[in-house]
């Protein structure tokens, strides 16, 4: 696939697989295992490198296993089978839905996946704002390098901000982002970028592939939630031995 | 105190998310209607900062939440509250959409809980009479109350989402004691910084806080029937669609009554109770959202967890095991046909 999948197909995709593998019961387990095909077709598919994903991923697993591991030793109770179960349901269930998710940032990048919000309704002024924040955070980061270096010149010593320092340090900070967002936005404004025209296409328009991307996997999730295919791929294997 | 979707059914993130939706629907006329050119970059360096100040966050042992600023009442402080709303929803969304922190289906519980709540319902009744009044002590003690109240009831709106949801082994009172204590530290904390900001800005730039807490309530605004039909519709979304994947557990009225009384249907008395009781047995078409068992259907017994069967636990082990095998072996297919594909010639 030369040109990828469309922003929103992937985005299509990734909100039914978040919301089928969260509607399964608290102890599945197996019956989550056929989702994993997406993960196992879809990163090839969109020239998405595995190991581009893993470090992401892997920086979600604490949040992941902190949450998971009280299941199993609970602080006012007793470990149960039960507990293990939800645990390690809850696992899989979080790493099946940040990796789509992962995946699907890693396939078109931040800026394509945000825009193609527009194809889902979303408000032009919403759309503008959330574009204008994420392209903040660079800026911010500029400011605080800046600010950190300027204090660092000032004290004489190379021991951080003090705390007693810290909220002068924000607020002005906040002021400094202020007044270059400001100037930002009027040269934005005069080039004719205001609230009626987006800064960001999404790139390219919806193709066929892109519906039979977004209705071939959606329906998928769909049965697998479904049916129990695990258990009826065993059950045909237990009727017909070898 | 982002919530992970793999905590949340579909119901409960179905619901929130159309609240989310109507929220924001009701705060982008609101804020169309001021037409402020100056909020919008605003919004984004405020959003921006907030955006860094969260990415400063350690999670809440088994909770399925993580602890760190919230940063809604310095947003509606600085913004008003709708503004300070949608620059929320903003950072949220850049959270869930590009570093899988937050989740896409849990959207709408965070969004309430960290927008909704300090932004529109404890800003303005606890923050901004502080905030009017103006000076170093005025500011201190209202960000600590705001903070701290906003804090403790989205940390509250954490537990009741999660235990509805029914996902999670712990019941309400451990969960509970999770949450809240850890939130009051975090709130306390976050009054104080929001304190510290607030106080250099009024130093520096005072006409900011004051044009926010003198903003002039908006005229009347143009009709919602808009949004009130957006918001319509996701509910009916929510009903009439999610509703087939909400989870087979009994949900958390059901399970708290469940615990308390013994069992989850509760018995009426009384002739009262009776009629309507064959009334609504008689007109309802949908009973427990099913349709009706015919008459003549046996009626099979309820299953019991777990089901012990050796051969659906053979089969579920064999499955398991196939479907495992199926998986690499399409990764396995999928890297061949794009190699194949790409290779020139």
């Amino acid at each position: 696939m030369k040109e990828g999948i469309h922003p929103a197909a992937l985005l299509a995709v990734t909100a039914i697989l978040s919301a089928v593998t969260a509607s399964f019961p608290r102890h599945s387990l197996a019956p989550l295992l056929p989702i994993l095909l997406y993960h196992a077709i879809a990163p090839p598919l969109l020239d998405v490198r595995t190991r581009r994903v893993l470090p992401d991923l892997l920086r979600l697993q604490p949040l992941l296993l902190l949450f998971a591991i009280p299941n199993i030793l609970p602080p006012f109770g007793s470990p149960s089978t039960s507990g293990l179960l939800t645990a390690l349901s809850l696992l899989l269930r979080g790493n099946l839905i940040a990796s789509a998710v992962l995946l699907a940032v890693h396939a078109c990048g931040p800026e394509r996946l945000l825009s193609s919000l527009r194809t889902f309704g979303l408000p032009r002024s919403l759309l503008l704002q959330l574009l204008l924040t994420w392209r903040h955070t660079a800026t911010l980061a500029e400011e605080i390098g800046t600010a950190v270096l300027a204090y660092r010149l000032r004290s004489f010593q190379d021991r951080g901000i003090r705390p007693s320092h810290w909220g002068p340090f924000a607020g002005s900070l906040l002021l400094r982002g202020f007044d270059r967002a400001e100037r930002v936005h009027r040269a934005m404004e005069l080039r004719g970028v205001g609230q009626t025209a987006l800064p960001a296409p999404v790139g390219r328009p919806w193709r066929i592939s892109d519906t039979l991307w977004t209705l071939g996997w959606n329906a998928f999730f769909l049965l697998a939630r479904a049916f129990d295919l695990p258990l009826l791929l065993g059950r045909l294997a237990v009727l017909a031995p070898p | 105190m982002h919530m992970a979707d793999a905590l949340i059914s579909p119901t409960v993130g179905g619901t929130f998310w159309a609240v989310t939706a109507g929220t924001t629907a009701v705060a982008l006329r609101r804020l169309g209607a001021r037409n402020d050119r100056r909020v919008l970059p605003l919004a984004g360096v405020l959003g921006a900062f907030v955006f860094a100040a969260q990415m400063i966050n350690f999670s809440i042992p088994g909770t399925g939440s993580s602890g760190h600023l919230g940063g809604g009442i310095l947003l509606a402080s600085l913004l008003g509250p709708w503004a300070g709303f949608l620059a929320i929803v903003c950072v949220l969304a850049i959270q869930a959409l590009l570093f899988a922190d937050g989740g896409l289906l849990a959207f709408g519980c965070n969004a309430f809980n960290l927008g909704v709540v300090p932004a529109l319902l404890v800003w303005p009744l606890l923050m901004r009479p502080f905030q009017r009044r103006g000076g170093r002590l005025n500011l201190l003690a209202g960000s600590l109350l705001a903070a701290v109240v906003a804090l403790q009831l989205g940390a509250f709106g954490v537990v009741l989402q999660t235990l509805f949801s029914g996902k999670t082994e712990l019941p309400f009172r451990t969960f509970l004691l999770l949450m809240q204590p850890i939130h009051l530290a975090i709130g306390f904390v976050e009054g104080l910084i929001t304190a510290a900001v607030l106080t250099y800005v009024d130093a520096a730039r005072p006409e900011i806080l004051r044009s926010v807490a003198e903003a002039q309530p908006l005229p009347p605004q143009a009709p919602l029937s808009k949004p009130v039909t957006v918001f319509a519709l996701l509910a009916l979304l929510t009903g009439g669609v999610l509703a087939w994947f909400a989870s087979t557990f009994p949900d958390g009225l059901e399970w708290s009554i469940e615990k308390t009384a013994g069992t989850a249907e509760l018995e009426t008395q009384g002739p009262v109770h009776a009629f309507f009781g064959r009334l609504q047995e008689r007109i309802s078409v949908l009973p427990d959202y099913d349709f009706k068992p015919a008459t003549t259907e046996p009626q099979t017994s309820e299953s019991s967890w777990p089901a012990v069967s050796v051969g659906t636990s053979l089969a579920g082990i064999l499955g398991a095991v196939l479907t495992g095998l199926l998986v690499v072996l399409a990764a396995a297919v999928a890297r061949l046909l794009v190699r194949h594909n790409n290779t020139p010639g």
